[in-house]
């Protein structure tokens, strides 16, 4: 049989009759899919392969829940979003990132040299103060709650509308436009205190 | 906060958001499919996760390294013995057994 002829819902059925082959060629017109929308949670390559795997792990094993209303990919999409918010929360237990693993010492003489650059109106682009702004904006995201940085990376990272977000993570279009603005407002917050702390006048 | 204060931050904002858009994404190497399915079948129980039989799998990368760590160490006694006048099997064996046998009555490296 050549699966690669077959759709998806006949992928599907075959996968669910425990044809291995069918499954791997769902992973193989997916994986890009997946691995796009976990991989602003991951901090490396490795990283975004585990999570893509767990996903179709997940995926594999709850099958038969899926019901043929919705895309394929939509469903996966899903099952993504939950990998990737589990992965904030476990790296949010364990307060992992670059700032927060920094001596205190050094930590004011590294914000004073990004904020600064952020705060200049020359912004003259280098590929290493390019790493250090995603590292402080990794550290200031890692203050806030897992829900809060999954919709701020979504809609700011991704440009999803208020209603892909809803419809990848299904919670209510209301309540994310209300948490993106508390986000927003607690980022602002955290930018405001790092900038006191590096003393740059804002 | 002052207006002008709230403005610069969000410039701010604005600026670090956008400088983390422009990074590329680094998709994983391949045999993406390959692993997934190996992952289901060990979690379904038909293969066991035994670390041997991984080994096994991978066991032919390690080839290159070996490969490359025995030629470095030869290079490295076949110098050192070149300088002390040594044969440098012994020394690469590191046995003190001497190999002279082995390259014929008298003769050196």
């Amino acid at each position: 049989m050549d699966v690669l002829s077959l759709k998806d819902d006949q992928l599907i059925q075959e996968a669910l009759g425990g044809n291995e082959s069918s499954f791997e060629e769902l992973v193989r017109r997916y994986k890009v899919g997946v691995m796009k929308v976990v991989y602003r949670y991951a901090r490396d390559a490795h990283e975004v392969d585990d999570m893509a795997q767990e996903v179709f792990l997940k995926a594999y094993f709850s099958l038969s829940q899926y019901r043929c209303k919705a895309p394929f990919q939509h469903w996966l999409s899903r099952i993504a979003t939950r990998v990737a918010l589990d992965h904030v929360r476990w790296r949010s237990r364990r307060k992992e990132n670059f700032f927060s693993e920094m001596a205190e010492e050094d930590q004011g003489e590294w914000l004073e040299g990004v904020l600064s650059f952020l705060s200049s109106e020359s912004n003259q682009e280098s590929e290493v103060n390019q790493r250090d702004r995603a590292r402080l904006l990794e550290s200031i995201l890692g203050e806030l709650s897992p829900r809060d940085q999954l919709v701020l990376k979504a809609m700011e990272l991704e440009g999803q509308t208020v209603r892909e977000i809803s419809e990848m993570t299904g919670w209510g279009e209301s309540a994310i436009k209300v948490r993106l603005f508390r986000a927003r407002k607690k980022m602002r917050k955290i930018l405001g205190k790092r900038c006191k702390q590096a003393e740059i006048p804002l | 906060m002052k207006n002008d204060q709230k403005e610069k931050l969000l410039k701010m904002e604005e600026t670090l958001w956008s400088s983390v858009k422009k990074t590329s994404i680094i998709f994983p190497e391949e045999g993406f499919e390959t692993r997934v399915m190996r992952r289901i079948r060990v979690a379904s129980g038909e293969v066991s996760s035994n670390f041997l039989e991984l080994l096994g799998e991978r066991a032919w990368r390690m080839v290159p390294i070996a490969a490359t760590f025995l030629v470095i160490v030869s290079l490295l006694a076949f110098f050192n013995s070149s300088q002390e006048g040594e044969d440098w099997i012994t020394l690469m064996t590191g046995s003190g057994v001497h190999l002279e046998w082995l390259m014929g009555e008298g003769e050196m490296l």
